[in-house]
């Protein structure tokens, strides 16, 4: 389970076919509904271990957690209560993992009354590993959600570059994805490049293009109603503070 | 993908970096993907990059192209120098995708007559306007500091600075709709701020000017249509219900309204939504604020302030009778400052990136000359900072409801003696850092930060 999760995520595989319809399409517990849905885990892994973080504010403890939920998750059988109607798989992950917590917590207090268990103690080091911003945890699940999905349209395009045999151009041209190139000189870049600057500027603009299209596909793939991208799409933008 | 770095902040939005994609700020990159707000759905969008200001020399003999300074849905703007005058100017280029269409043309020209004929401190003013090398072109006045946009993205202003934005901003717009201009697309964007904190409102009726009727708007394919195409009703966030709804069927009160979503977005931070919620309700201002914003945003013209002048008089009302009343322009004018402060270092750190990127510089700038710009920047800052303190003291003082005693007039005489000193400082600053930023290449010499600086115009 582990090692299924922490695996390479920058293979081109998956991408594309991790689709949120299919967990939903599945009404029984079978194996395509049960891949689609450890494939979508396992891509946003991240938001989950961050609220939960945010929730329990020690990493350790918030990683066995987010652990266990997925391993939950996953075997449990709990595809049977995503509902189509919810859309987002989004929703459904931060809804489930409020729903585990809280039972944890339950769980926790039964045994404290039976056994006398301490609460976990917040030691120092741990306290400072976690700066507190003033965010909710649903808002730092929202945020690491975005930078996921940032991440994995960005592999995306690696990827695709990777086999177009540009990959070089893609890692020099990287840095310029955020926007600071139109106002520093491209002349040195392009000339690394070997392109003329007017052809570099081109090739970046399109670049850029070409990242929306496989962020929206990502965005697709975890949605049950691709109409909804647009909406998504700002919905992430919102929760990176645009 | 599961890197946590420490909360650094971005160079560029300034926010916090939770875990970047890549490396790379993960607002600037969602921004930079995001579908452009300005475009039409079907023009086929993205913008291509703009111009290298060398590509663009041979069009504008009389002009020295030093360097782009952005591009809006109207078009580009570049800085130059105008060589006959000697003076820098902004040159914007229209959208160049409508350089065939008859009809812009000589609705350009109106237009453009129109606006250079419009004088006032506190709009851009146009000095040329014509069409070469296929682009409608603007020559205008070059103000030399930051839009509102840049302000409220730096830091959150307080109400009063919010409010002092609007008499100027109503000022002018009062001259212009006395010549029947209205402006159809106030922003923050189109508020430029001063090094002098004088507030001056850009591309006026430019939003007319590149506006079309909807059967001219062009369906092209996605390379081909050039650039953003601005809707015929402004942007969108801050157009009136009417302009939303009867396209440039508009009059002035469509600027009334779009004042107050900037107004709003001052105070709030955020726009109005669907339902408004009074400004009183999010952060701490004078009820007689929800009164002056709500009247403005109303969605029937008729029941807003008739006219800016109005506007503007129920500001002053509010203004006048705070209790606390520090200097507000130069509140504005800090904080445009500092603005301008930080965009520079965050140019200065592209340029580094840029530079450790590309291995060879292919210039070698002098490896020193920002010095004494630098230094006189952070002194002016230093500065400023200093009066405000004392002003805001001063207006507390004058606020303590005890008896002036004979210390608290001695107190109070020094504390005008100071504000003297540290104003005559920024005076001599001020000058000190235009003359600096006019001669930058060649002001590598030793430049004394005194009090009797000559200006080395060497122009």
């Amino acid at each position: 389970m582990t090692a299924m999760i922490t695996q390479d995520l920058n293979g081109s595989d998956g991408f594309h076919t991790t689709r949120w319809t299919r967990v939903c399409m599945a009404k029984v517990p079978s194996e395509d509904g049960r891949r689609a849905l450890s494939e979508l885990c396992e891509a946003y892994y991240e938001p989950v271990v961050a609220f939960m973080r945010c929730e329990v504010r020690e990493s350790g403890l918030a990683r066995e957690l987010s652990h266990a939920f997925f391993e939950q998750v996953l075997g449990g059988g709990r595809i049977h209560t995503a509902d189509p109607a919810r859309g987002r798989f989004r929703s459904y992950l931060l809804g489930a993992a409020k729903h585990f917590l809280s039972h944890h917590r339950e769980s926790l207090s039964r045994m404290k009354r039976g056994g006398g268990l301490t609460q976990v103690p917040m030691d120092d080091e741990a306290v400072i590993e976690i700066p507190d911003e003033g965010l909710s945890p649903d808002a730092v699940f929202e945020r690491q959600w975005a930078v996921t999905v940032l991440a994995r349209g960005l592999d995306a395009l690696r990827a695709e570059c990777a086999a177009d045999g540009k990959l070089d151009f893609f890692e020099c041209v990287m840095p310029l994805l955020t926007g600071d190139g139109d106002h520093g000189s491209h002349a040195g870049l392009a000339a690394q490049c070997g392109l003329s600057v007017a052809a570099f500027r081109m090739a970046v603009h399109r670049l850029r293009k070409r990242l929306r299209e496989c962020v929206k596909a990502e965005v697709a793939g975890t949605l049950d109603d691709p109409s909804m991208v647009q909406e998504e799409m700002h919905a992430l933008f919102a929760a990176l503070g645009g | 993908m599961s890197q946590s770095t420490a909360h650094a902040r971005c160079q560029r939005c300034g926010s916090a970096i939770p875990a970047a994609p890549g490396g790379l700020c993960p607002r600037c990159l969602m921004a930079q993907i995001m579908e452009p707000t300005q475009v039409i759905p079907g023009a086929g969008g993205g913008t291509l990059p703009p111009m290298e200001p060398e590509e663009l020399t041979p069009h504008f003999p009389q002009l020295e192209i030093l360097e782009c300074l952005g591009r809006g849905g109207m078009g580009v703007v570049y800085k130059a120098r105008q060589k006959s005058l000697n003076r820098l100017v902004a040159l914007k280029l229209l959208a160049p995708e409508r350089a065939s269409d008859p009809g812009f043309a000589d609705r350009f020209a109106k237009e453009a007559q129109a606006l250079a004929a419009l004088s006032h401190p506190n709009i851009v003013s146009v000095h040329d306007f014509g069409m070469a090398g296929g682009f409608f072109y603007l020559l205008m006045e070059f103000v030399d500091g930051v839009n509102l946009r840049q302000l409220l993205q730096s830091r959150r202003l307080t109400p009063q600075e919010a409010l002092s934005i609007v008499p100027p901003v109503c000022d002018a717009l009062q001259c212009a709709h006395a010549r029947g201009i209205v402006h159809r697309d106030i922003k923050p964007e189109n508020l430029l701020v001063d090094r002098a904190g004088t507030v001056k409102i850009a591309d006026f009726g430019i939003a007319k000017m590149v506006a079309a009727s909807p059967q001219e708007m062009p369906n092209g394919s996605a390379d081909s249509a050039a650039g953003a195409v601005t809707m015929v009703f402004g942007t969108p966030d801050y157009a009136a219900p009417e302009q939303r709804e009867r396209g440039s069927a508009t009059d002035h009160r469509a600027d009334i309204y779009s004042l107050g979503v900037v107004l709003y977005e001052m105070l709030t931070g955020e726009r109005p939504k669907n339902k408004i919620e009074p400004p009183s309700r999010r952060v701490q201002v004078d009820v007689r604020i929800d009164e002056i914003v709500l009247r403005a945003l109303e969605k029937t013209p008729e029941l807003r302030f008739a006219t800016v002048e109005e506007f503007r008089t129920k500001v002053n009302d509010v203004q006048n009778s705070a209790i606390v009343k520090p200097r507000r322009y130069l509140a504005v004018k800090w904080a445009a400052l500092l603005t301008i402060a930080a965009l520079a270092g965050g140019a200065y750190f592209i340029e580094a990136v840029n530079g450790r990127t590309r291995g060879t510089p292919t210039e070698s700038k002098a490896p020193a000359p920002e010095e004494p710009l630098a230094k006189a920047k952070r002194e002016l800052e230093e500065t400023m900072f200093s009066i405000l303190t004392e002003q805001k003291n001063a207006a507390l003082d004058e606020a303590d409801p005890n008896p002036v005693d004979e210390a608290r007039q001695l107190r109070r005489a020094e504390r005008a003696a100071r504000i003297r000193t540290l104003t005559e400082r920024e005076q001599d600053l001020f000058r000190l850092i235009q003359s600096l930023a006019a001669n930058e290449p060649a002001a590598s010499t030793q430049v004394k930060t005194s009090t009797s600086h000559e200006n080395q115009s060497t122009h």
